[in-house]
């Protein structure tokens, strides 16, 4: 992202009602960029001008010495942690061959079951997560400045599940991808948009970690660029074409962003 | 011990704050618990919620008052964001936990208040020079411009949300917020709006 499009993002950003999406790159982009926290911190100045036309009200007195409370508790806590551990010592060393057998035999039957269904759980989290921030991205930009691509179930799955948001305006290409297909020794992936005239342009190589979880963004060289596909093929090597098999691909919907 | 001992602005009691100073904290607590309550009761509209985001606001002040960095804005900036910033996480993760509940729901819970949160026995008004002087520029803001920045700031829609609620075009609801922010701001620092314009 660069500071003109950090910029006209930033009114929002400091109202926290930028879609997620668009506040991490926004929050990257600051984190290198002097002129635009400079910028952020205007607005946050402004912004807090309001919070005195709200009328103050005193909270309740319990408030405070609760919260007194938890605070002398905390500056106590590490010297509290040090008297007690002799005595929890003296007892568990008593116990926990008895507990240690018990835990045991249950654990076996249980993780066999939680281990899958904490799969299931983990892969509709996911799914649910990447479509709540497919939806915000595609919200986040004016239709008429961007052109969108999807692949994938609307239910949760193994399947490989992305999609790209190419920002015109910006020059910028976002993608984002669930379950993404592991290279194959001494490869990588590479991601690639091609032309309606099938020209390929190379944007990048795509690392997806463990889970096959990969977000990245791209500069798009390429100004105006009618673009028909986006595309993931697994290389050898990065040349200006792709010379690799095509892992998984999807089709640019029309201008107004529909797939 | 003599007041010019003890740390008295907001940026000191922070960075006493910082080294874990309790006193600094109930200082600060003192000095701003009842705007930050006001602002989170203005969000959230429920006593019980306010209570609960006002508590974790200072319990992280407690703890990561390190991140406060004088040098980008004022203490009182810096706590006004992180309350309204907590306050605004409450609501959208009440607003997820009550979807099913629906419209019907959320007028009931809305209704079980009675009357205005502010105007409870407990209510203690300070107007603040500043606050008055903030008040007043609010008043001479065009009717639009003051409307966009309350459901922006404490109702907490998104540009296009109240784009669609009110009926005005995006870019100018951008507009009305941006211009109004820097009258605000120009009434408390005066100058800022020609430099802003």
């Amino acid at each position: 992202m660069n500071c003109d499009a950090c910029q006209d993002r930033l009114l929002e950003f400091a109202s926290e009602s930028l879609a997620p999406a668009e506040a991490e790159l926004v929050r990257a982009h600051l984190t290198g960029c002097v002129q635009c926290r400079g910028m952020l911190d205007e607005l946050q100045e402004a912004f807090a001008t309001l919070a005195l036309t709200a009328s103050p009200v005193a909270p309740p007195a319990e408030l405070k010495q609760e919260l007194l409370t938890r605070i002398h508790a905390d500056l106590d806590g590490p010297r509290a942690e040090v008297a007690s551990r002799a005595t929890r010592a003296t007892v568990w060393r008593t116990v926990l061959p008895y507990i240690a057998v018990s835990l045991c035999a249950v654990l076996a039957g249980v993780i066999a079951v939680s281990v899958a269904d904490r799969r299931v759980e983990r892969q509709e989290m996911l799914a649910k997560q990447f479509h709540e921030r497919m939806d915000a991205s595609r919200r986040a930009f004016p239709s008429s400045r961007m052109r969108f691509a999807s692949h994938g179930p609307s239910a949760p799955s193994d399947e490989v599940t992305f999609y790209l948001i190419l920002d015109n305006a910006a020059g910028e290409v976002h993608f984002h991808a669930l379950n993404l297909v592991q290279p194959s020794a001494g490869k990588h992936l590479e991601l690639w948009l091609e032309s309606v005239q099938g020209e390929p342009v190379h944007l990048g190589r795509l690392e997806p970690d463990a889970s096959g979880t990969c977000s990245a963004s791209f500069p798009l060289r390429a100004p105006n660029l009618e673009v028909a596909r986006a595309i993931v093929t697994e290389e050898a090597t990065t040349g200006a074409r792709p010379t690799g098999p095509e892992k998984v691909s999807a089709v640019f919907g029309n201008a107004a962003g529909a797939p | 011990m003599s007041a010019d001992v003890s740390p008295s602005t907001d940026e000191e009691l922070m960075a006493a704050i910082a080294t874990h100073d309790a006193v600094a904290l109930e200082t600060l607590y003192d000095r701003y618990s009842p705007l930050l309550y006001g602002l989170c009761l203005r969000i959230l509209h429920r006593h019980a919620d306010a209570q609960a985001v006002l508590s974790e606001v200072f319990f992280e002040i407690w703890h990561k008052g390190e991140r406060f960095d004088p040098t980008r804005v004022s203490a009182r900036t810096y706590l006004v964001t992180v309350a309204r910033s907590r306050a605004v996480d409450h609501l959208r993760a009440a607003a997820t936990r009550t979807e099913k509940e629906g419209a019907a729901g959320r007028e009931r819970r809305y209704a079980s208040q009675g009357q205005d949160p502010t105007a409870g026995p407990t209510e203690r008004t300070i107007l603040s020079e500043e606050a008055e002087l903030v008040r007043a520029a609010l008043g001479t803001l065009p009717e639009a411009q003051r409307e966009s920045l309350r459901l922006a700031y404490f109702e907490c829609l998104t540009h296009m949300e109240i784009a669609a609620r009110t009926g005005i075009p995006l870019g100018t609801v951008k507009s009305n917020i941006r211009q109004g922010l820097l009258k605000l701001r120009g009434a408390l620092a005066p100058g800022m709006v020609e430099r802003g314009k």
